[in-house]
C-alpha cells in the first residue's frame, strides 16, 4: 500500500477506464436476467426493471469502490 | 450510387470479406497462413528489428534510433507503470506493459503502411490473446499478492454496503471483473481496428472509384474530396492507433493494480 503513496492523481484517471466494465456488466447482467423471466413469463416488465437495477447498482458499486473517501 | 455498385466494373463498398483474406499457405489446417498472418509476422521481425539496431550500441547520452526507442521505453515507464502502479511493483511489471504496447502498436501500424493496409491487430486472435494474458496475470498476481479467498472476496464483496445488496451487486462485480473485462479489451482494440480500416477502405475505394472509373468529369472532384479525407483520416487513424496501444496497457497497469491491493 505504501507503494501508492509515490502516485499522483492521474491514476485516478486511469481507474475510470477500468469503470466500463462494471457499468457493462449490472445492466447485461440484470437485464439479461429480466429478459429470461419475461421470456418465460410472457411480457416486457422484467428486462426494463433488470436494465434499471442493474443500471442503478452499477453506479452503485462505482461510488462504493470509488466515490467515498 | 447504388446503379454504379451494382455494375461489375463499378465500385465495391468494403465489407467484413477483407478480414478473411484466402489462404496462401496450409490451407484447412490450424496452422493456414493468409495475408494478414504473414503482416504480423512482419510487423513483429519489423518491431524486433527497430530494438535491436536502436539498442545494439547504447550510449548514455542517446541519438537517433536510440533516443526514439528510449522515448517509447520511458513513456510506458514513467506513464503507464509508474503512473499506475507505482515505482515497485511498476518495475516488475514493466517487461509485460513495454511488451503489450509496443506488440499492440507495431501490428497496428501495419493498417496505414502502404501496401500492408491492413491493422494486424483486426482479426480477434490477437487482441484475444493479450487479452487473455493480461487476465491470466491480473488474477495470478492478485492471487498471488492477497490469496485466493482474499482476492475473490475483495473483488466481489467491496466493503460497507448492506448485506441485502450483496444479492444484486455480487453477481455484478463478478461479471464484471471475470468476464466483461477480457471481453471489452477484445473487443475495444479489434472494434476500433475493424472500424479504422473501414473507413480508410471507403474513402480511398471511393476516391479511386471516382477518379479513374467513373468516367465521369463532374464526379472526379468529389473524387478529390474522398481522398482529401481519406488522408485525414488516416492521419486520425496514427493517432487511433497509439490511443488503442495505450488504453490496452494502461487498463493492463490499472487491472493489475486493483488485483495488488485489496482496497481501492
Amino acid at each position: 500500500m505504501s507503494d501508492k503513496t509515490d502516485k499522483d492523481t492521474q491514476s485516478g484517471k486511469a481507474d475510470v477506464w477500468a469503470l466500463i466494465s462494471t457499468l457493462i456488466a449490472g445492466p447485461a447482467l440484470w437485464g439479461g436476467v429480466g429478459y429470461l423471466i419475461d421470456t418465460a413469463v410472457g411480457g416486457r416488465v422484467f428486462i426494463i426493471l433488470g436494465l434499471l437495477i442493474g443500471a442503478v447498482m452499477s453506479f452503485y458499486i462505482v461510488y462504493v469502490r470509488h466515490g467515498r473517501s | 450510387m447504388l446503379v454504379l455498385a451494382s455494375q461489375d466494373s463499378g465500385y465495391h463498398p468494403p465489407s467484413i470479406a477483407e478480414f478473411f483474406p484466402p489462404a496462401l499457405l496450409f490451407e484447412g489446417t490450424p496452422f493456414q497462413i493468409d495475408r494478414i498472418m504473414l503482416i504480423r509476422v512482419l510487423m513483429t521481425v519489423v518491431l524486433v528489428g527497430f530494438f535491436l539496431i536502436a539498442m545494439r550500441r547504447p550510449k548514455i547520452v542517446p541519438r537517433g534510433v536510440q533516443n526514439l526507442a528510449e522515448m517509447g521505453l520511458d513513456f510506458v515507464r514513467v506513464s503507464i507503470a509508474e503512473e499506475i502502479l507505482g515505482k515497485v511493483n511498476g518495475k516488475r511489471f514493466l517487461p509485460l506493459l513495454t511488451t503489450i504496447f509496443f506488440m499492440v502498436w507495431a501490428l497496428n501500424l501495419s493498417g496505414v503502411i502502404p501496401f500492408l493496409n491492413m491493422p494486424s491487430t483486426a482479426k480477434i486472435g490477437v487482441p484475444l490473446l493479450l487479452a487473455l494474458l493480461t487476465y491470466f496475470v491480473f488474477n495470478y498476481a492478485g492471487i498471488k499478492a492477497q490469496g485466493f479467498g482474499p482476492y475473490m472476496k475483495s473483488n466481489l464483496f467491496p466493503p460497507g454496503i448492506p448485506k441485502p445488496l450483496y444479492l444484486l451487486v455480487t453477481p455484478i462485480e463478478f461479471v464484471s471483473t471475470f468476464l466483461v473485462r477480457p471481453f471489452t479489451l477484445t473487443v475495444r482494440l479489434l472494434a476500433n481496428m475493424i472500424a479504422g480500416h473501414m473507413t480508410l477502405v471507403l474513402f480511398f475505394g471511393a476516391a479511386w472509384f471516382l477518379l479513374f472509373q467513373a468516367g465521369s468529369l463532374l464526379l472526379a472532384p468529389v473524387g478529390v474530396l474522398s481522398f482529401g479525407a481519406g488522408f485525414i483520416f488516416t492521419l486520425f487513424e496514427l493517432l487511433v492507433q497509439v490511443l488503442q496501444a495505450y488504453v490496452f496497457t494502461m487498463l493492463t497497469a490499472v487491472y493489475i493494480d486493483g488485483a495488488l491491493h485489496a482496497e481501492h
